[in-house]
């Protein structure tokens, strides 16, 4: 546990320094990107685990599948069609978020679904192996919305 | 007035006569390889199971198939924005009158490494036969194995849009002269490389162009001028330092960086489509190859 606390505080620290950019932020765009940056967090510490840089820990993988859930379900009231969040800075959201809003509605509903699927998974089984495959599903999404509905990163 | 003539006829002159120059030896070095591939062709025999994985490592998939537009498996039609304009990736499947129905594997052959069409017309370098060209011919004979299986889809792309000038035999001459051995003889020396050089054509978004649309010095060190308008970032071993062998490799699975974050843009295709797929002992070649000395040009 105290390893797994050690490297939380330390992808912690990496993603301040992202964050920092964000400092700008404000409103839903600050809402929306610390969510996004804290599912960084959570996606970094069970990649490390699975990547053998730490010690495997189930609890960080349900806690992962567990704020992947929250910030899906948060984020379907975070990108209301507003001028305002469709460009203030320094927000990297492309407009095909509303005008295919089927679309990414489609897509954060998928992202919540597999999320709750990893959460299942984790509770049911601490085998790194098994629960390997629910969190490439779940993330798969991550690249994928990514490709649609968010700025190329310059 | 007489002398700003003559001078203006003397540069059109010698214009002519490079380009002119440059058709002829182009055309003089693709006839001798097409003769050589005709003669390699037929000593390969093509091993379908094995050509589907070669689909896979060179991204035939993903560029072939218009995935936004909800089209079948490499039945084309993807637009992918140059900065000479947008050209659609060609229908691959055997379908007679849209596709390559009518090939052979020699059609085939020369096409990919030689970036000719069977009518005897050169293809535009957004085809990357200049990475192609370093693949081996068993692994392409395999490639077409498969292909030749692929069930036919009806699906006519639209033309490229691209200033005709452009796209004419000669300009595409001049451009080969200037970018494409076509008699290359390159050897990879080890498996990373020929997934990331050849098989992968890695430089074709990862390094820098000219502005006639070469690539400048063969290094992953990153192109601002991507495709679709996007900045590609460099990967050199430089550029990769802070990045450890298995952060390569899982992000080659799933597309995730070390911090966290996910991949966007093209990446998320060849990601998907492409390297997610591979032997994880393929993957680690090419991080071998990424993290080495060898490519820190």
């Amino acid at each position: 546990m105290k390893c797994y606390l050690k490297l939380l505080m330390i992808a912690a620290l990496c993603i301040s320094a992202v964050a920092s950019a964000h400092s700008d932020a404000t409103g839903v765009i600050k809402e929306r990107m610390d969510g996004m940056n804290a599912m960084a967090v959570h996606s970094k510490t069970v990649a490390d685990m699975f990547k053998g840089k730490q010690a495997f820990d189930v609890i960080a993988v349900r806690d992962a599948a567990d704020a992947f859930v929250y910030h899906g379900q948060s984020m379907v009231g975070q990108f209301p069609d507003t001028e305002f969040s469709r460009t203030a800075k320094p927000t990297q959201a492309l407009p095909a978020i509303w005008d295919d809003a089927e679309a990414f509605e489609q897509a954060v509903q998928q992202f919540i679904q597999q999320s709750k699927k990893l959460l299942i998974a984790a509770d049911l089984t601490s085998d790194q192996t098994a629960l390997k495959k629910p969190f490439f599903v779940a993330t798969k999404n991550c690249s994928g919305c990514h490709k649609r509905f968010r700025q190329p990163k310059r | 007035m007489k002398r700003l003539w003559l001078l203006l006829k003397a540069i059109l002159s010698v214009t002519g006569a490079i380009l002119v120059l440059a058709y002829a030896v182009v055309q003089h070095q693709s006839k001798a390889a097409v003769e050589q591939l005709v003669t390699e062709a037929e000593q390969w025999e093509g091993d379908a199971t094995k050509g589907r994985y070669v689909a896979v490592m060179s991204g035939c998939i993903a560029c072939h198939t218009d995935y936004e537009g909800s089209g079948l498996e490499l039945a084309g039609g993807r637009a992918i924005h140059t900065p000479f304009g947008t050209v659609y990736s060609p229908n691959i499947t055997r379908d007679s009158r849209t596709g390559i129905g009518q090939w052979t594997k020699t059609d085939f052959l020369i096409a990919v490494k030689i970036g000719m069409n069977p009518n005897g017309s050169h293809y535009s370098p957004a085809f990357p036969y200049s990475a192609y060209n370093r693949m081996s011919t068993g692994d392409l004979v395999d490639l077409w194995a498969w292909l030749s299986n692929v069930a036919p889809v009806e699906n006519l792309v639209p033309d490229h849009e691209v200033p005709s000038v452009l796209m004419s035999d000669v300009s595409l001459s001049l451009w080969k002269s200037l970018y494409f051995n076509v008699t290359s003889n390159w050897q990879s020396e080890s498996r990373g490389e020929y997934l990331v050089n050849a098989a992968g054509h890695c430089l074709e978004c990862h390094a820098q162009r000219t502005v006639l649309g070469g690539i400048r010095n063969k290094s992953l060190d990153g192109n601002s001028r991507g495709p679709n308008g996007q900045t590609v970032p460099g990967i050199t071993a430089i550029n990769l330092a802070a990045w450890s062998h298995e952060d390569l490799t899982f992000f080659l699975e799933i597309g995730m960086t070390p911090d966290g974050d996910f991949t966007g843009g093209s990446m998320t295709d060849v990601v998907e489509h492409s390297t997610a797929l591979l032997t994880a002992e393929d993957r680690a070649s090419i991080a071998d190859y990424l993290k080495s000395q060898r490519n820190t040009q």
